[in-house]
């Protein structure tokens, strides 16, 4: 059959599978699921407990190198000094732009998706920022707030790719994935230094570390998690926590430098 | 009793009509299809699909990879598969420029089958609905001006340069999805575009964007009528591909010849265009030249001849590996010969008659010998070369019968035999590996 006939095919039974599965109460999780590497689901949509922490590079770094923007006067005029790249933000040992989720523990999440927008700026020729998070078909609005064509190429494995062009200034793009993915990158072909990274999760328990390596995620259901932390050149690393109502539990990130 | 004949001949109606079309797209049968695939599609595609086909390594550009779903010349939204009339237009009307033909001499039921096939093996995308894409509405005039301003403002000119040279600021760090080096297209070379030159393939392209590369999708910044508008500029970029095999001298008579580029007589002299290409293999594949076409003038006096060359080069590259280009005179006792330039010189090969031109010398040296280039020694010849947005321009005189022995010597009403070889340093183009042209005739007319 043709393309079209299998999407209507697919889209009826889409919506036979979310009519069924909407219909029933929530039940209460009674015992955990069988599995013995999974922890079991909660199915709450939040709770009172928190995880903080810090991401920290042990070893020495390699150092940065200045990006050289010389090919295009709009992205040369707007630094005053030095532009480094930004693929290792690290200072004193703490680690920015660290993806931090929570992995497996939230099988079950009710997902709503946001429909406000998360904003991703191109600014300088640089993403800012340079890591950022969605949930599954949240908009993600990219705005190109330079004088100076850009093109975002995103290259996702579960999600569909696009590469579109923003030639004026103060134009957006809104983007939504739709499967889970952890991370989408995304670059410019104009400017080859450019680059950023997408992750996109099915709850709203993720976050990034910032310049001092600190994040949060707070609001969770009582619980066990398995959190994973992603950086672009350390790879990835997990730890797996157990929380209660009211709990706050501080880890830290630990990555090696290679 | 009439109510009755009325239904009854219009049942007929829609089913001798649903055949019809059921006729013109059979329904998929996937024997048919693979066994059409193998045979005519899989030496250069390969089994899966993969573009690892036996004959890949002999081309370029490589045979797609239909396994990663991405498409480049389509009528649907960016990231989204082609539409089955999109590769059924491709395989039957073949990509110019490439080594994909048509395939006309497959019936349609044969090529209908290759597309249900080829959606089986594009596993890349499958989760992707395509989104195709309406044209706007063409307007009644288009409007050139109009396109060259939207050529600029809409950042065109960042990596194809100012007049479309693929030449711009961007061009010589672009990176396909692959990760590896692409040009950006020449848009004077109409004779390039695999989607078809016409304004309307042209205008697809930018709404599409090209899957896999780094030409993006246009169709969130163009409204309204300004993409017929600009594909009708960047149409006008286009430059003659009227292939020549005959150049003309003109004969010059009571004033002296030009030396300069910018002599306006040379505006008088039609130019004929010369395709340059080669078959260069590196470690056992093929490794593309950069300089695909060159124009010729020529004007001569009773003393001397002046050729005027001029062809594309992204960058005007110096230093160990230049720019250069060769202009080859044949002597007539060669006529019987087999000889071409394509992987001239060898040493059985008889000597030619070479006036070569780099960037680094800067002037044109002729030799006869076993030698393209480098040119170190030889008869120096006034020369002057300009590199001007992408493009070279090389001026040169050589006496019509040169000091040297067995040169070719020139004559009014003489026809020789001459052939242009290009490297682009740029691209690291030196020894064997250049793009020449075949044989063409020079005469030069009483």
């Amino acid at each position: 059959m043709t393309a079209r006939m299998q999407r209507c095919q697919r889209m009826g039974i889409m919506f036979l599978v979310v009519a069924i599965g909407c219909g029933g109460k929530q039940e209460a999780i009674s015992a955990p699921e069988p599995q013995t590497t999974a922890p079991p689901a909660t199915t709450a949509s939040h709770g009172t407990a928190a995880i903080t922490g810090t991401a920290t590079l042990k070893g020495p770094p390699s150092a940065p190198q200045t990006i050289q923007m010389q090919a295009d006067p709009v992205c040369h005029q707007q630094h005053t000094s030095p532009v480094r790249t930004d693929d290792v933000v690290v200072a004193n040992g703490r680690l920015a732009n660290v993806f931090v989720y929570v992995k497996e523990g939230l099988a079950n999440y009710p997902l709503t998706p946001p429909t406000t927008p998360v904003v991703l700026d191109q600014k300088g020729c640089l993403y800012a920022p340079h890591v950022t998070g969605v949930q599954v078909n949240q908009p993600l609005e990219i705005r190109n707030s330079d004088a100076t064509l850009h093109n975002i190429n995103a290259k996702p494995q579960g999600n569909q790719p696009f590469n579109i062009a923003q030639p004026v200034q103060g134009m957006k793009t809104t983007k939504k994935f739709m499967k889970p993915e952890v991370m989408i990158p995304l670059k410019c072909n104009v400017h080859p230094w450019m680059s950023g990274y997408v992750g996109v999760v099915a709850h709203p328990f993720f976050a990034v570390t910032d310049t001092q390596g600190n994040f949060q995620l707070t609001g969770l259901p009582a619980g066990t998690y398995v959190l994973e932390a992603w950086h672009e050149r350390f790879g990835t690393t997990t730890q797996t926590v157990t929380l209660g109502d009211g709990a706050t539990h501080t880890l830290e990130l630990s990555f090696q430098a290679k | 009793m009439r109510y009755v004949l009325g239904y009854f001949f219009s049942i007929i109606f829609v089913i001798f009509f649903t055949n019809l079309a059921a006729a013109e797209q059979p329904s998929p049968d996937i024997k048919i299809g693979r066994a059409l695939y193998e045979r005519n599609c899989a030496r250069c595609h390969g089994i899966t699909g993969a573009g690892d086909g036996p004959d890949a390594p002999h081309l370029y550009p490589r045979p797609r990879n239909f396994t990663l779903g991405a498409y480049k010349f389509r009528t649907t939204a960016s990231g989204t598969p082609p539409t089955e009339e999109d590769v059924f237009r491709t395989i039957t009307e073949g990509l110019p420029g490439t080594s994909m033909p048509d395939w006309r001499n497959l019936s349609d039921e044969e090529r209908w089958q290759l597309v249900s096939y080829l959606q089986r093996l594009s596993t890349g995308l499958q989760d992707v609905a395509p989104q195709p894409l309406t044209l706007p509405p063409r307007p009644q005039r288009l409007e050139v001006a109009k396109g060259q301003q939207l050529f600029r403002d809409l950042g065109c000119v960042q990596c194809h340069g100012p007049t479309g040279r693929g030449n711009g600021p961007s061009a010589a760090t672009l990176m396909d999805d692959a990760g590896q080096p692409i040009v950006a297209a020449n848009l004077t070379q109409g004779w390039t575009y695999r989607g078809g030159s016409s304004v309307e393939a042209i205008l697809w392209r930018m709404l599409t964007g090209l899957d896999g590369t780094p030409m993006p999708s246009y169709a969130d910044a163009l409204s309204g009528e300004d993409g017929w508008h600009l594909a009708a500029y960047v149409h006008t970029l286009q430059e003659s591909s009227v292939w020549a095999h005959a150049v003309a001298a003109q004969r010059l008579t009571g004033a002296p010849l030009p030396t300069t580029i910018t002599d306006p007589r040379w505006e008088e002299i039609p130019r004929a265009h010369i395709r340059l290409a080669s078959r260069v293999y590196q470690q056992g594949e093929v490794q593309p030249t950069m300089v695909h076409a060159a124009s010729l003038q020529a004007v001569y006096d009773a003393e001397a001849i002046v050729f005027r060359v001029i062809w594309d080069d992204r960058t005007d590259t110096r230093g160990e590996c230049p720019d250069v280009l060769a202009l080859v005179l044949r002597p007539p006792h060669l006529a019987g010969h087999t000889l071409t330039l394509q992987n001239w010189p060898l040493p059985e090969a008889p000597p030619l008659d070479v006036c070569a031109w780099s960037s680094e010398t800067a002037r044109v040296l002729e030799q006869v010998g076993r030698s393209l280039v480098p040119l170190t020694t030889g008869t120096r010849l006034p020369t002057q070369a300009v590199f001007t947005d992408g493009r070279w321009s090389l001026v040169f005189q050589r006496p019509l019968k040169s000091e040297l022995s067995e040169a070719v010597a020139l004559a009014p009403g003489v026809t020789i035999h001459v052939a242009l070889a290009a490297y682009d340093g740029g691209n690291q183009e030196q020894g064997r590996y250049h793009a020449s042209s075949t044989w063409v005739t020079l005469t030069l007319r009483e």
